[in-house]
């Protein structure tokens, strides 16, 4: 009988391997396989799912419905407001929010200065040191430090667009522990003191709490900036330490890496967008989890597998006796562990699929309507190619014993 | 005893001076470094025969005379321990494991006593198996297989999957795997061992009928499958007690 083609030979086995996994699972023949298939499952379902959280992470769908407020600090290693009082600060801080509130993404920018600065009570005859912030207010109240500027007049009357000859509004809000401090309430006239004794009277407009995360209990008093400026003397140069750019829109952030130069862009907070802890996070969860699949599914596939072809010895024996080599059997048991991990990894996709949409509508329910998770088209691939991986690791066990198997050991018996 | 082998033009399989000693505990890797004498069993001892074209051999003895060793050996299943086989002109002792598979594939038809069918294949493809390892075409196969089926009596059960088929009629689907590959030998173990009287002489009959062209050796302690050989080799402790 004339020789045939090699590659008819190699589909042939492969038809071979497909067949007996597929029957092996379609028929019951098997427990062990539907349990290999399983697994793989959620090994692929749980890295899908992961994966698709590390996507929301990285392309900001996660609070994309919420505010997602930017800061701009200079690159000196300071990335929250209490250690940012000092060091290096961005001139020229009113113009520069007035063009980033220029583009329509952005709702709002204001530069913030951070001085800790003297406040007296001259009624109750107490002062302290407090952490004065001075923003530019808008329409729409916001909270800095954890204050909010809803009391305080919208824009920067004293600036008058650099000459710093406008009326100054005189408000200030505070927070409620430099409220405690200054023993000051709504309508309290404070005087705010500098080293070189200029002062100025400010009326309490508001006490709120101050909770915001990075300054704990420290007073903050919230001024219009110009005002702050003129009492530090920072007008010179238009001083701040920072720029807040409201908006809720994560697409701004690239433009905000732009603006000035030796500067970070940092999120305000939300671990969606805490880029304090790096662009890569998204990336290492991604890799954590498929490492994490690949390790364990590989594991129980190979667990189970070993024991489903050490179990079925006859037919790798009658194989054998047919007139199979090695290589041929080695190849059937290797597409048998392929077509496992296949079924296994089309199974994971709708696992974890649901696992998306599960941990959304779970998100949702406890923390808001953020979708913390994305599923993406990508991930049917993906999650189809970490089978395969899975498959492929697994294979090295099975096809192992499959190369040990000897017919003669099977068939006496 | 070592029977003296007839060879001629038209032998096919002959073997000479067949020993096969089995080493007790000798697999694991740790007896391999032991290098303590370990007890051996002698399963053939320095059997000889020939088989011609067209002759059917039978191999009768009880279980343990080495009826299955022999027929392993002359199939290249296992390695002797000494002695020589040769089948269709090829040394088999001379070969790799590889070479041995091969020389299988190309000119062995080997039928066991329990079938051994694939239960994830119909009749049809587990007749056409090593058709595959020849790279034989699907319509190659196909066409090969069914015609087989319609010589053993089973053209219309090809799509029957092995659990549908009654055991006569999966040593049937047997018998026609090992003759797809139009082998030069066929080895028969016990073939009718699983079958009840009526169907295992119809099996019998289709081992018979396949030695036309080429050569048979059966190996039974079924007198009614004896009766069919040319001569029967009669074993006993690994040894031919009588050439009949």
């Amino acid at each position: 009988m004339a020789e045939g083609s090699r590659l008819r030979r190699v589909v042939g086995l492969v038809g071979v391997g497909a067949r007996s996994a597929v029957a092996r699972l379609v028929g019951g023949r098997s427990r062990r396989v539907l349990v290999t298939v399983v697994g793989v499952a959620v090994a692929v379902g749980f890295t899908l799912a992961v994966t698709g959280v590390a996507l929301g992470l990285a392309s900001g769908a996660t609070v994309g419905g919420e505010d997602v407020d930017y800061w701009i600090v200079p690159d000196d290693g300071s990335s929250t407001m209490t250690v940012a009082s000092d060091g290096l600060r961005l001139g020229d801080s009113h113009a520069t929010a007035l063009s980033i509130a220029d583009d329509s993404r952005v709702d709002h920018a204001s530069p913030v200065l951070l001085e800790f600065v003297g406040l007296e009570n001259p009624s109750a005859g107490v002062g302290e040191y407090v952490l004065v912030v001075g923003v530019v207010p808008s329409d729409e109240p916001f909270e800095v430090a954890g204050v909010s500027t809803g009391e305080l007049t919208a824009g920067d009357p004293r600036y008058a667009n650099g000459n710093y000859g406008g009326d100054p509004t005189n408000e200030v809000v505070l927070s409620e522990s430099a409220a405690g401090l200054l023993n000051a309430s709504e309508g309290t006239d404070l005087r705010l003191r500098t080293r070189d004794v200029r002062t100025q009277r400010v009326a309490v407009e508001d006490v709120d709490g101050a909770s915001s995360a990075g300054v704990g209990s420290v007073p903050i008093a919230v001024v219009h900036l110009a005002e702050l400026q003129s009492v530090t003397g920072t007008t010179e140069g238009d001083h701040a330490n920072q720029i807040l750019v409201i908006t809720n829109d994560p697409s701004v952030r690239g433009d905000l890496e732009g603006v000035y130069p030796e500067t970070n862009v940092i999120a305000r907070d939300g671990v969606g967008l805490d880029r304090s802890v790096g662009d890569e996070l998204p990336l290492a969860v991604v890799v954590a989890a498929f490492v994490t699949a690949v390790g364990v599914g590989a594991l129980t596939v190979a667990t189970m597998m070993g024991l489903e072809v050490t179990n079925d010895r006859r037919r790798l024996a009658l194989l054998a006796a047919v007139g199979y080599t090695r290589r041929s059997r080695a190849l059937v048991v290797l597409v048998e562990v392929l077509t496992v991990a296949l079924l296994g990894g089309l199974l994971g996709v709708c696992l974890g699929a649901a696992g998306i949409e599960g941990t959304n509508r779970i998100a949702a329910s406890v923390v808001g309507d953020a979708p913390p998770a994305r599923f993406s088209p990508v991930l049917v691939p993906y999650g189809i190619g970490l089978a395969i991986v899975i498959g492929v690791v697994a294979s090295l066990y099975p096809v192992y014993l499959s190369y040990r198997t000897r017919p003669m050991e099977v068939i006496t018996r | 005893m070592e029977t003296e082998t007839r060879s001629n033009d038209e032998t096919l399989l002959s073997c000479r001076s067949l020993t096969r000693e089995y080493t007790r505990g000798a697999d694991g890797w740790l007896s391999r470094v032991r290098s303590t004498d370990r007890p051996s069993v002698t399963a053939l001892d320095g059997v000889s025969l020939a088989v011609d074209r067209g002759e059917v051999v039978g191999i009768a003895g009880p279980s343990g005379s080495g009826k299955s060793t022999l027929l392993h050996l002359l199939a290249g299943l296992d390695e002797p321990s000494d002695g020589t086989i040769e089948l269709a002109g090829t040394d088999v002792t001379a070969l790799s494991g590889r070479g041995r598979t091969r020389l299988r594939l190309d000119h062995v038809g080997v039928v066991f006593q329990r079938f051994y069918l694939l239960p994830s294949l119909s009749a049809r493809g587990n007749v056409a198996v090593p058709l595959i390892q020849r790279g034989r075409s699907k319509r190659a196969r196909r066409d090969r297989a069914e015609s087989l089926l319609e010589t053993v009596g089973l053209g219309d059960r090809a799509a029957h999957s092995p659990d549908e088929l009654s055991g006569g009629e999966q040593q049937r689907v047997a018998i026609a795997r090992a003759l797809v590959t139009d082998p030069d030998v066929v080895l028969a173990d016990e073939p009718t061992g699983e079958l009840d009287s009526a169907t295992g002489e119809r099996v019998l009959e289709l081992l018979t009928e396949v030695a036309d062209d080429r050569a048979v050796v059966l190996a039974s302690h079924d007198d009614r499958a004896l009766r069919r050989a040319d001569r029967v080799l009669h074993l006993r402790d690994g040894q031919i007690i009588d050439d009949g």
